[in-house]
């Protein structure tokens, strides 16, 4: 890799990082159930997907971490970084895994519904850790999902349209 | 041939009754094995609830309910008439009493030697004097209870065979301390023999659960001795086998010097039994022995009454201190589940 | 990558049914009678309080206000200081199952039903 090629790779990057921070924040204020903190519409998850389409699974967990780590310095609780970076490392996980073997089954807006569905139950699970109760935190899981699959659809449909659209520019 | 016809037709009604009835058997017994039957009733001066789960029909429980009069009127010590009754009036005659009062009172006494005493059946002059749980309780004279402490000895209960005994001395006999706990073991018995694989019994509090519950173990609650009301502090898992408790809690009389006096006797100081303990609970398959030992071990404390039960094969106990500390033996730990965590669980 | 392949819509309908399954046990579990409240705060043990006497615990513990109030049956958090204020605004719970809860406080508080059905029969 040429050190042009590298450079332009770090600024690319570094703006994923600073677009999927912009998303982050700006859903804090479109709750869509506030009756359910956990449930965000997750349009970083764009990003995500997108990083991981155009370049590899390191530099998808590069962007994640770095984006959950800076917004929870800027405006977070420790709670909320617990939340996010549990349910963003499962759900990339599980996207890298369907888009290496399960690409041909699922367009991306299956892959992004599954990052969905194991970030709301990573979620889950952590609420079950902090309130040491399984009984609460599964009381809440249909909600959770229901949500996964609304949100994931939604954020699948834009990274395909939007991947669809950079393939036309003949940025990929 | 008009008769052939009716020969033939006979043999086909018959048949055809053969069948019917045949079918009416298959039904009956079919209907049988999953029948359930729950009956609750006052005997033994106790509330009794005899739960089958399983093979029950009217005449079982019947049977059942009956043995347990039967039992109560063998075995009572107030009771007038009962063997117990005939046998402290018997002023040193020979007495024949029941086959089942015989082999009561002999285990009495073998759990009484293996107890080391702490556990006697030879107190009925204390019991008699105490009279906790009737409505002559009172509080003795200090002369009174030594009087009575003399007359005990198991020497002075002389087993003849034959299902004859003799008293020795001024000896009492007092066996309540066990009869429900052998009532019990008969219930199991005569169940078992009618096929019944599934079945809950519960004399006062003595528990026994025959079987288990489908796949699962039976779940009994252990009373929380604080409570004045149906509340368990714990859950133990089991099956097969029987659960019996005792505590201060049970029965008592409050007496005028605002003291509570409560019914286990203990045999060295004629008192009730004072220790660090509220409730013990013993589980074993024999539920006579079980009764014997929870009564047992409530007077000898903690300490001693875990080395006592540890050193028995198959017999596990749960202590209650006064201090809400649950301790148990090593064999109880894996189905014991403590619910109230007002109580501490000490390993 | 065209748009929406058939493997989608199945795992939607998984998930859904899945969701439904969990809405289901809910629904059923809310069926028993309210009997209990489960509080638990925190790592400590959780702390078990009567539905049927009305009255108010107070959860506080230093900077963190949190009370919480039964009535006739019906719970709810009375106070709290908490930053989103979630917890107030979950209102009464009523059901088996039903829970508020406090999370930058750590506090859950669950409805439970009858103790009694957890015991075949009592040894006394």
């Amino acid at each position: 890799m040429s050190s042009v090629n590298k450079t332009r790779r770090f600024t690319q990057l570094a703006l994923f990082v600073s677009m999927a921070m912009v998303l982050s924040y700006v859903e804090r204020f479109l709750p869509i159930l506030p009756a359910f903190p956990g449930v965000k519409l997750g349009l970083a998850n764009i990003i995500t997907l997108m990083v991981l389409l155009m370049y590899s699974w390191k530099e998808a967990l590069v962007v994640l971490v770095a984006r959950v780590t800076l917004l929870s310095f800027f405006a977070g609780s420790g709670v909320g970084f617990l939340y996010s970076i549990s349910g963003g490392l499962l759900s990339l996980l599980g996207m890298k895994f369907a888009l290496t073997y399960l690409n041909r089954t699922f367009s991306l807006m299956g892959i992004s519904v599954i990052g969905a569905f194991l970030h709301n139950t990573a979620q889950m699970l952590v609420l079950a850790g902090i309130l040491r109760s399984f009984t609460v935190a599964v009381y809440y899981y249909p909600v959770l999902i229901l949500a996964a699959v609304a949100t994931g659809s939604l954020t699948g449909f834009i990274a395909l349209n939007l991947y669809r659209h950079l393939i036309r520019l003949g940025q990929l | 041939m008009n008769r052939l016809f009716l020969f033939l037709g006979g043999m086909m009604k018959k048949r055809v009754l053969a069948v019917f009835l045949l079918c009416l058997l298959l039904l009956t017994s079919c209907a049988d094995t999953t029948a359930t039957m729950k009956e609750v009733q006052f005997v033994m001066s106790t509330v009794v609830s005899l739960d089958l789960r399983d093979h029950a029909t009217p005449v079982l429980m019947k049977t059942l309910m009956n043995r347990l009069s039967e039992i109560d009127v063998l075995m009572s010590l107030q009771k007038r008439g009962s063997d117990i009754d005939r046998l402290n009036q018997s002023q040193g005659e020979v007495v024949t009493v029941d086959p089942s009062t015989y082999h009561v009172i002999e285990k009495a006494l073998e759990y009484s030697r293996v107890a080391g005493g702490t556990f006697d059946p030879s107190i009925g002059h204390l019991v008699n004097l105490w009279g906790i749980g009737t409505e002559k309780a009172k509080l003795p004279t200090q002369e009174e209870i030594e009087e009575a402490l003399q007359s005990r000895g198991l020497e002075n209960i002389e087993l003849l065979g034959n299902n004859q005994l003799r008293l020795h001395g001024e000896t009492q006999v007092d066996i309540g301390a066990i009869a429900k706990g052998y009532a019990a073991d008969e219930m199991v018995r005569i169940a078992k023999e009618a096929g019944v694989k599934s079945a809950i019994f519960n004399l006062g509090g003595n528990v026994y659960v025959l079987g288990s519950k489908g796949k699962s173990p039976f779940r009994v609650g252990i009373q929380n001795p604080f409570s004045d009301r149906d509340d368990y502090l714990g859950i133990v898992d089991v099956q097969d086998t029987s659960v019996v408790t005792s505590g201060n809690y049970e029965r008592f009389f409050v007496a005028d010097d605002g003291k509570r006096y409560h019914h286990i006797l203990d045999p060295q100081t004629g008192y009730p039994a004072e220790s660090e303990l509220s409730g013990v609970t013993v589980i074993s398959s024999n539920s006579t022995m079980a009764d014997a030992f929870s009564t047992a071990i409530f007077v000898m404390g903690l300490e001693k009454g875990m080395d006592f039960i540890e050193s028995i094969e198959g017999v596990e106990a749960l202590f209650v201190t006064n201090t809400r500390d649950v301790y148990m033996t090593s064999g109880l730990r894996s189905s014991f589940t403590l619910t109230d965590n007002t109580f501490r669980l000490v390993e | 990558m065209n748009g929406m392949k058939r493997a989608d819509v199945v795992l939607m309908i998984f998930l859904l049914l899945l969701a439904g399954f969990f809405i289901l046990r809910n629904v059923q579990g809310s069926q028993e009678t309210a009997a209990t409240i489960e509080i638990r705060q925190g790592n400590e043990e959780p702390v078990y309080v009567s539905l049927h006497e009305d009255q108010t615990i107070d959860l506080s513990r230093g900077e963190f206000v949190n009370i919480i109030r039964i009535e006739k049956g019906i719970v709810f958090m009375e106070e709290a200081n908490c930053r989103d204020q979630l917890c107030v605004k979950k209102g009464h719970i009523t059901h088996v199952g039903d829970s508020i809860v406090c999370l930058p406080h750590r506090i859950a508080v669950t409805i439970l039903g009858e103790r009694e059905g957890e015991i075949d029969v009592l040894s006394q």
